[in-house]
C-alpha cells in the first residue's frame, strides 16, 4: 500500500527531495510480475521476481551493474525474445493476462508498452518522422492532419514542442543529446501506450537534461504507468513512488522510496544506499 | 641485443614495408601513365561514337561501349535486388551462429574465389544450353531464338559472377546500422519487416548502391565470362534485343591485341580502348565514393 509522503528527506542519501502532492491511496496494479526466472543459456539473470506495478506511480528499478534491472525492463515488453539463448518461468501479468505466453501478440504488445532507451536513438529521419514513425507502422493515424495532431500532442507530451515546432523537418540527428532524448520519449508517447519503460533514460546526459527528463517523468506520471532503471539512486529518490531494489538477479526489497531509502529493511539494501558496494 | 642494432633493425623494417607500398604505387603509376601517354591522343569524339572500320584498323569503339553499358545494365537489374535480398537474409533472419549460416557465407565467398572462366563456362552450359534452350523448346516450338550466346545470358552470367560482391558489401552495410535503432523500431510495435525495411534498410542504403557500383565496375573489366555466352567479335549493328550478341570493351581489347591484320595500325586504337575502359571503371569507382559521402552526409541533415 502506498501512502501520501510529505516528507522527502533521506538521511541515509544525503540529499532533499522537493514535496509532492499526495498519491492516490489505492493504487490499481496494472502489471504483475509472479515468480519470474530468466537465463541466458546456462547463466540465471533472474531468480523468482515478484512485484506489482501501479497505474499512474512511478516505479524504480535500482541495483548495482548486472543485477538485472534492464534485464527485468526487457522482459515485460519482450525484448528479451529478439536474444538467442534466453529461457524464461513465471508469469508477467497485464491485464490478468500472462504477457509472456507464446500466444501473445508481441508487436500489439509493444504498442501497449512503450521504452525508452539509455542512449538516446532517434532515427536518421527528419523530427517529424520521428515521432509519426510509430503511428505509421501500426496505421493508426493515417491522414496526415490527424497525424500532425498526433505529433504535435507528443511532442508537448515530452516537452519539446516550443524547441522544436520551428523545424519540425531538419534531421533528428541535429538536436542536443538531451532533446534527442526527450524525442525519443515523444516518439514513444505518439502510439499511447499505457505503460513506458524507460533504461536509464538520463545515464547519457548532462546535468541540466537530466532534471528535464526527471520532470517531464515527474509530468508524465499522470497518464501512465512508468517503470525507470537507474543507476543513480538519487534519481530514484527524486522521482519515484516505489523502488526495487535488485542483487545478483534477486529481488531484494520493494517497498515505498521514502520508506526504502530512509528505513531500508534489509541489511544488503542499507549497505548499497550507503554506498558500502555497488 | 644492443640498443643500436634494435633501433637500425626497427629503421630497416620501417623503409623495407614502405619499399612495399611504394613498389604497389610505381606500378599503378606506370600502367596509368603509359596508357594515358599512348591512348590519350587518340581519344576523340569521333573514337568514342564510329564503328571500327577496315578490319580493326581505324574507326572507333561505339558499339564496344554501348555493348558494354547494355551488358552491366541488364546485371544490375539481376543482381542488385539478388544480391540485396540474400544480404538482408544473412544480416537480418539468418541466425548467425548456426552451422546453416556458416556453410551458407563460406558458399558466398567461395563463389567470390571462383576462376571468372568458369563462371563463362557455366553460363554456356546453364543458361545458353539449358535454360535457352527450355524457352525455345517451349516458347518457341523448337527453333533458335535464345538457345544460343545473347545479351542475356552474358548478363545473367556476370549477375552471378558479382553476387558475392554484392551480398558481401550490402552485408557489410546492415550490419553497420546500430543495433539500437532496431530496438528503437520493436519497441513502437513494428514487425521485423518493417523495421528492416523502414529503418535498417534505408539507413543501409549508401552501402547497397555502393555494392551495385562494385559490382558493375567488376563486371565491366570482365572478359572471360563472356567470351562464351554472347560477346562478339564484330556486329555490323548494335544489339536491339536481348537475345542479340553484342561488343563489349574487353572482349574487343582482346580481339584488337590478338587478331588485328596490321598490328602497327591497330596499336594507338589499342591503347586508346584501353584507357577508355580504365577511365569508365575508375569513374565507376569515384561514382561510388561519392555516392556514399554525400548520403551519410545527407542522413546527418535530412
Amino acid at each position: 500500500m502506498v501512502t501520501a509522503t510529505a516528507d522527502r528527506e533521506f538521511p541515509l542519501l544525503r540529499t532533499q527531495v522537493r514535496e509532492r502532492q499526495a498519491l492516490p491511496v489505492e493504487p490499481e496494479v496494472r502489471l504483475r510480475a509472479l515468480d519470474f526466472s530468466l537465463w541466458y543459456r546456462e547463466r540465471q539473470a533472474l531468480r523468482r521476481i515478484s512485484l506489482d506495478l501501479y497505474r499512474n506511480h512511478v516505479t524504480a528499478i535500482i541495483g548495482p551493474s548486472g543485477c538485472g534491472k534492464s534485464t527485468f525492463l526487457r522482459a515485460v515488453n519482450r525484448m528479451n525474445d529478439l536474444i538467442p539463448g534466453v529461457r524464461i518461468s513465471g508469469r508477467i501479468l497485464l491485464d490478468g493476462e500472462d504477457l509472456l505466453s507464446p500466444e501473445v501478440d508481441v508487436v500489439a504488445l509493444r504498442q501497449r508498452i512503450g521504452m525508452v532507451f539509455q542512449q538516446p536513438n532517434p532515427f536518421p529521419k527528419s523530427i517529424l518522422e520521428n515521432v509519426a514513425y510509430g503511428l505509421r507502422i501500426n496505421g493508426l493515424a493515417r491522414n496526415a492532419g490527424e497525424r500532425a495532431a498526433r505529433v504535435e500532442e507528443a511532442l508537448r507530451q515530452a516537452a519539446l514542442w516550443d524547441e522544436v515546432k520551428d523545424r519540425l523537418h531538419k534531421s533528428a540527428l541535429t538536436l542536443s543529446g538531451g532533446e534527442q532524448q526527450r524525442l525519443c520519449i515523444a516518439r514513444a508517447l505518439a502510439v499511447r501506450p499505457e505503460i513506458l519503460l524507460m533504461d536509464e533514460p538520463a545515464s547519457a546526459l548532462d546535468p541540466i537534461s537530466t532534471a528535464k527528463i526527471e520532470d517531464l517523468i515527474f509530468d508524465l506520471k499522470n497518464s501512465y504507468t512508468i517503470v525507470i532503471v537507474t543507476h543513480n539512486m538519487q534519481q530514484a529518490a527524486r522521482i519515484s513512488d516505489l523502488t526495487a531494489f535488485l542483487l545478483q538477479g534477486e529481488l531484494i526489497e520493494y517497498s515505498e522510496t521514502a520508506r526504502l531509502f530512509k528505513t531500508p529493511s534489509d541489511k544488503r539494501t542499507e549497505d548499497y544506499i550507503t554506498g558500502r558496494f555497488g | 641485443m644492443s640498443f643500436f642494432f634494435r633501433r637500425n633493425l626497427d629503421r630497416s623494417v620501417r623503409w623495407l614495408t614502405a619499399l612495399g607500398a611504394l613498389g604497389i604505387l610505381l606500378i599503378l603509376a606506370i600502367l596509368v601513365g603509359q596508357i594515358t601517354y599512348h591512348g590519350w591522343g587518340k581519344v576523340s569524339w569521333e573514337f568514342l561514337t564510329a564503328p571500327p572500320e577496315k578490319g580493326m584498323t581505324a574507326g572507333g569503339i561505339f558499339p564496344a561501349i554501348f555493348g558494354t553499358a547494355a551488358l552491366v545494365i541488364i546485371m544490375t537489374v539481376f543482381v542488385a535486388p539478388f544480391g540485396a535480398l540474400a544480404a538482408v537474409y544473412f544480416s537480418e533472419y539468418a541466425d548467425r551462429t548456426s552451422w546453416t549460416y556458416r556453410i551458407a557465407r563460406q558458399a558466398v565467398n567461395n563463389l567470390a574465389g571462383v576462376p571468372s572462366i568458369v563462371f563463362g563456362l557455366f553460363g554456356l552450359g546453364f543458361f545458353v544450353q539449358f535454360v535457352g534452350k527450355q524457352i525455345d523448346r517451349v516458347a518457341y516450338s523448337g527453333s533458335l531464338h535464345y538457345g544460343q550466346p545473347a545479351l542475356i545470358w552474358a548478363a545473367l552470367t556476370l549477375a552471378v559472377l558479382t553476387l558475392p560482391v554484392v551480398i558481401v558489401s550490402v552485408e557489410e552495410a546492415l550490419q553497420a546500422v546500430p543495433q539500437t535503432y532496431r530496438e528503437a523500431s520493436y519497441a513502437l510495435g513494428s514487425t521485423k519487416s518493417q523495421a528492416v525495411f523502414r529503418v535498417v534498410l534505408p539507413h543501409a542504403l549508401p552501402g547497397v548502391l555502393t555494392g551495385a557500383i562494385l559490382a558493375v565496375s567488376r563486371a565491366a573489366g570482365e572478359v572471360a565470362p563472356i567470351l562464351f555466352v554472347g560477346a562478339a567479335y564484330y556486329l555490323p549493328h548494335l544489339p536491339s534485343k536481348l537475345n542479340d550478341q553484342f561488343m563489349e570493351l574487353g572482349y574487343h581489347i582482346f580481339i584488337l591485341s590478338t587478331q588485328s591484320p596490321d598490328v602497327d595500325a591497330t596499336k594507338p586504337l589499342l591503347y586508346a580502348t584501353v584507357f577508355v575502359l580504365l577511365a569508365l571503371t575508375f569513374a565507376l569507382n569515384a561514382v561510388a565514393v561519392v555516392i556514399r559521402a554525400r548520403m551519410r552526409l545527407a542522413q546527418r541533415s535530412v
